[in-house]
């Protein structure tokens, strides 16, 4: 039972540290998210049928306390402090355009509708299947489909729509 | 494939996305020059769309923690748990000795079934709450206990057994 729970912390730890820190835009908050849903996974590991994939069940957890998080505190807070930045990778001359980048990226997702930044992050952050993402969601194929391409448009036009400002 | 059976665009984006491999589509791509160019805008919002992911990693230290944790918090709940059952009932037979002859009469099964359900609630409790939680909610429910016996030893006096 241990093992498994170390086989999940090991695959899908970092992958939802990654949501939560897009979804919540914190680190800190991030870092709670992703303790308590390995927490809450650990709690109810007896419930979980190890034939099946571990993400999507994993990333239902993580995506409910995200939007809790998210609805709870609606002032979303800037945590992306030059010591965060530093220890994910960019050397301090980047740190500026990384800062930059991610701020334009997490406000287009921000006023985002809910129902596409979910597909959205859980593709391209979860790295998730379409599949996963239904099992997660609670969604028809067709709808997943559907929402990923409109949510990208959105992104798109977001993204457009920030930098000419 | 012909002009009217191109792909509609989430086919061709489920492509993109690695979910279809269909060959004929792949074909029909090649050929079609209005799909082509769907495919190259589907191509330019799925790399925008990548500007989501970012490269963070969760520190080893807090990795450790998650990995250690619920079996930390587990057992000295479970433990915690038992000293205090155990100290609740020692602390009730030795202020109140007449407690034993009460405790003789409700019968065997009845004082098994009473032990297991007590202890099995502290332990369930202790790994909901985590042991310091649990110290702190079940502390003042044993000095309660230990007072209300104190003060019946008082009132009644020490009864022999």
């Amino acid at each position: 039972m241990q093992k498994l729970f170390e086989e999940m912390v090991d695959v899908y730890a970092d992958r939802i540290y990654r949501l939560a820190m897009r979804y919540t835009g914190s680190f800190s908050e991030a870092e709670d998210i992703t303790q308590e849903t390995f927490l809450r996974a650990y709690k109810n590991l007896h419930r979980y049928d190890p034939d099946r994939p571990a993400g999507p069940w994993l990333f239902k957890i993580a995506a409910n306390l995200c939007r809790n998080r998210v609805r709870d505190s609606r002032e979303i807070p800037v945590d992306l402090s030059e010591e965060s930045l530093a220890s994910s990778g960019p050397g301090p001359e980047d740190l500026y355009l990384v800062k930059e980048r991610d701020e334009e990226v997490r406000k287009a997702i921000d006023h985002m509708p809910h129902i596409y930044r979910d597909v959205l992050l859980l593709k391209h952050v979860g790295e998730l299947s379409y599949a996963e993402i239904c099992s997660v969601l609670g969604l028809e194929l067709s709808l997943v489909k559907n929402r990923l391409y409109r949510g990208r448009i959105m992104l798109k036009e977001a993204l457009v729509k920030g930098g000419s400002e | 494939m012909k002009k009217e059976s191109c792909p509609d665009v989430l086919t061709i984006q489920a492509l993109l996305d690695g979910e279809d491999s269909s060959e004929e589509v792949s074909a029909h791509l090649e050929q079609c020059s209005g799909c082509r160019k769907k495919k190259l805008e589907l191509q330019e919002l799925i790399a925008l769309a990548e500007r989501l992911a970012s490269g963070a990693r969760l520190s080893p230290e807090l990795r450790a923690a998650i990995v250690k944790g619920p079996v930390s918090a587990g057992i000295p709940s479970a433990v915690l748990a038992a000293a205090i059952f155990i100290l609740v009932l020692a602390s009730a037979f030795f202020l109140e000795p007449d407690f034993l002859s009460w405790w003789l009469s409700v019968g065997m099964t009845r004082q098994i079934s009473i032990v297991v359900d007590l202890f099995l609630s502290l332990v369930f409790i202790g790994r909901e709450l985590g042991p310091e939680s649990m110290f702190f909610l079940l502390a003042p429910l044993v000095a309660l206990e230990v007072f209300l016996l104190n003060r019946i030893r008082k009132v009644e006096g020490v009864k022999k057994c």
